[in-house]
């Protein structure tokens, strides 16, 4: 067979069986993040080099357990492998299957194989099926199933040169069906095989079965399709559990024959430690206490290489200061630009810890425990256990985590998930409190080692889980639907994690953070040092200042730090009476009103606007906020009530034209985003208001 | 075919002891039908009880070689064989 010079080739397999372990480890660096047209799946595609002639182009399906769909992650794989005209259909297909329970494995694999699908086999996770004493005859299992199989292990890296040549040197070879569904509906597979042109019989059943659901499919098509279903009589949920049998019975002989099992002295890892882990009281004080050491690590670690960090920003910014000439570059580099990325990344080590902790909660499949944990207490609420992860969930951030949730849920947790997620503290926002609370909340400690600040970001994160499940219940209690969820899932058993994965997940977040930090905050700092700078009368002063000689150079510098007379303060002084109630003086409403841009524009415009006096005698951001945001350091509480009412503010506020987008494009009308701004806008203004009062 | 429209009379997943064993008799059809067949509860397979949450809350079983977690109503449409 012919070979593309640049093959196309898609991984699949179920979840939790190595799949992105793998990816990461044939894509390397040149991994690209993006969405499957028409939905938002998350696609991740990537680069790999076969041999010196070829390279691949690496597509990440979503994990499944078979080819039937229920959400749109798992709607993606069969749209593509059921359609050979798909722009993604591979020219080879990888399926990565976990040795050490090749049972379930093997079910979504016979399904694509009979596809017609040029399939490779990779078996992975063969050091846990032998620690199980579980013995695979790899020779056997080829000839039973008419497949390549390859040996891997996607977390060392073993066997993927053998993968890689496989890949690059295909042997296609037509072969029956492993199971056969013509019998099943013998009448309307030939009809489609004869309209759609297709050899394929479990193509064709396929198009009976799902074809509704196709993005490549026309309107028309699938109208023929759902004529010849209810002619035909063709039930489908009753062939589904049929196939479904077949296979698994199949599947199970063919297992027993390739596989030989030996008694070991094997026993799990922490095999009794999930009964305490779900347990009704113990579980949840577990969770607690596990936030608790988690925030309070996040501090206690990120506070001296943050110290450090500010002290270069510092340093950078004096030798800018004294490098460059006075004038605009200079102040708008040294009172604009620096400070608002000193604000953002001095605080890199806090995050870095978070983070950490975040991807080993996940990877550990400790996650997993808290959602059975959560979900009678959740349901109650209109939620399901699912919905307590996205809060520490790696997810990008609520609206595609809840909207496109990785397991699949039913369109009224969807529903809900518009209207609860800007309520829900999603992951996106965690970090931002991370920032705020470092940047506001003073370093103090109890007791010698339980500091203010985690003790704060507990306390946020409970409040807005409040927040969020108490408004979900209201929903529930307005809108009546029928309940299609369900919870079933695989348990995944503890493993130590692995760090290289562990890594990769850090990296990802961290940059996917800097990234958006920087984009927002640089053009808030330029904007917000222009409002600081230039005043309706400035006109007059900066031409009268052109007119003389240079030497009044100073004079120019003055006009420009004396805000008093700056559009800035002429905002402020509007804004002033509104915000004040709430503990906030001109310069934080003005830094809020940022804010609707994108949370992070808040830290840039704060640290902009603190930045402006020139007799400042540091440069280190932390020094100025600290003695800009608590003027009233002698009646501290007043200071933190300030505080406390901004962080009450900012879990409601919504970040307005992030969500107007993403709503959109999920489309939805164009009022609901409308009316969720009021609302939220509304609900933060009290909340923080009625904070404010009890705390001053 | 072992899935029933009827709810059986006998005892289903959800009555487990912790740790006892069962094999499952039949399916009961709704909704979850397929998804628990895809998880490898079949007609015929060993199951036990790994650990309940809650009464009434999701519960824990080893089937098939995997931890499958479920909630109560869903466990109720596994009949165990008597």
């Amino acid at each position: 067979m012919s070979v593309k010079s640049n093959p196309k080739i898609a991984l699949i397999g179920n979840p939790n069986a190595g799949k992105s372990s793998l990816f990461n480890q044939l894509t390397g660096l040149s991994q690209k993040v993006g969405n499957f047209p028409g939905v938002t799946v998350e696609k991740r595609s990537g680069h790999c080099r076969l041999d010196e002639f070829m390279t691949a182009k690496i597509i990440d399906l979503p994990g499944a357990y078979s080819i039937y769909a229920r959400c749109n992650d798992e709607k993606v794989a069969v749209d593509i492998l059921g359609h050979p005209r798909h722009e993604y259909f591979p020219d080879i297909l990888v399926f990565i299957a976990d040795a050490s329970n090749l049972n379930r494995s093997l079910l979504l694999f016979t399904q694509v194989k009979d596809l017609g699908v040029p399939v490779v086999l990779a078996l992975n996770m063969l050091d846990l099926a032998e620690q199980a004493g579980i013995e695979v005859d790899i020779a056997k299992l080829r000839d039973a199933l008419q497949v390549q199989v390859v040996p891997i292990n996607a977390r060392t890296g073993e066997g993927l040169d053998d993968l890689k040549t496989l890949l690059a040197n295909p042997v296609k070879k037509l072969c029956s069906p492993l199971y056969d569904t013509e019998p099943l509906a013998k009448k309307s597979i030939a009809e489609v095989k004869e309209k759609f042109d297709i050899q394929n019989s479990y193509q064709a059943y396929q198009l009976l079965q799902q074809g509704e659901a196709s993005t490549v499919l026309s309107t028309e098509e699938k109208e023929w399709l759902q004529q010849l279903k209810n002619k035909s009589r063709f039930r489908s949920a009753d062939l589904q559990a049929k196939e479904t049998l077949g296979r698994h019975r199949l599947i199970h002989q063919l297992v027993r024959s390739v596989t030989t099992q030996k008694q070991t002295g094997f026993r799990l890892l922490f095999g009794k430690i999930d009964r305490w882990l779900t347990h009704p009281s113990w579980g949840y004080l577990f969770f607690v206490a596990l936030l608790f050491v988690l925030f309070q690590l996040v501090f206690a670690i990120g506070h001296y290489p943050m110290l450090r960090l500010d002290a270069v920003f510092a340093w950078l910014t004096s030798a800018v200061h004294d490098l460059l000439p006075n004038g605009f570059i200079n102040s708008l580099l040294t009172r604009g630009i620096l400070p608002a990325l000193a604000g953002v990344f001095v605080f890199i080590p806090h995050l870095l810890v978070f983070y950490t902790f975040v991807a080993l909660l996940e990877e550990s499949g400790y996650m997993s425990r808290v959602i059975m944990l959560m979900d009678k207490l959740m349901r109650f609420f209109g939620l399901t256990g699912r919905s307590a992860v996205p809060l520490l969930s790696n997810a990008a951030c609520g609206v595609p985590a809840i909207l496109a949730s990785r397991e699949c849920s039913s369109w009224r947790e969807k529903l809900s998930g518009i209207f609860i997620t800007p309520l829900v503290n999603c992951s996106n926002r965690l970090p931002v409190y991370i920032i705020l609370i470092a940047l506001f909340v003073p370093y103090e400690n109890y007791l010698g080692i339980i500091n203010l600040q985690g003790l704060v970001l507990l306390g946020m994160y409970f409040f807005s889980f409040i927040a969020a499940v108490l408004s979900s219940w209201i929903l529930k209690l307005l809108v009546k639907t029928r309940e299609e969820d369900y919870l079933m899932m695989e348990l995944p058993y503890f493993t130590s994690p692995y760090w290289k994965d562990i890594w990769k997940i850090v990296k990802d977040s961290l940059y996917g953070f800097s990234l958006q930090a920087v984009r927002t905050v640089i053009p808030v700092s330029v904007i917000f040092w222009a409002l600081l700078n230039f005043s309706p009368t400035m006109q007059e002063e900066v031409a009268l200042v052109h007119k003389s000689d240079f030497s009044f150079a100073p004079a120019l510098e003055d006009s420009l730090f004396s805000p008093d007379a700056s559009y800035a303060r002429q905002l402020g002084s509007f804004i002033e009476p509104v915000v004040s109630p709430l503990g906030f003086d001109w310069q934080i409403g003005l830094a809020i009103l940022s804010s609707f841009a994108a949370r992070e524009a808040f830290i840039g415009s704060m640290a902009t606007i603190y930045s402006q006096e020139t007799n400042f005698p540091t440069h280190s951001i932390i020094e100025r906020i600290e003695s800009n945001v608590n003027p009233h350091t002698e009646e501290g509480s007043y200071a933190l009530a300030t505080v406390f009412s901004l962080l009450v503010f900012y879990a409601f506020a919504m970040q307005f034209f992030n969500m107007l987008g993403r709503l959109m494009r999920n489309g939805s009308s164009w009022w609901a985003p409308l009316l969720q701004l009021v609302f939220m806008t509304g609900l933060a203004y009290i909340s923080a208001y009625i904070v404010f009062q009890v705390f001053s | 075919m072992n899935i029933v429209k009827a709810r059986g009379k006998g005892r289903s997943v959800a009555d487990l002891e912790l740790g006892e064993k069962g094999i499952i008799k039949q399916l009961r059809q709704n909704r979850w039908t397929i998804k628990l067949l895809e998880m490898g509860c079949l007609p015929g397979t060993e199951v036990s009880l790994r650990f309940k949450t809650t009464s009434g809350g999701p519960l824990c079983i080893d089937v098939c070689g995997h931890s499958l977690s479920l909630r109560t109503e869903e466990a109720q449409a596994l009949s165990l064989v008597e």
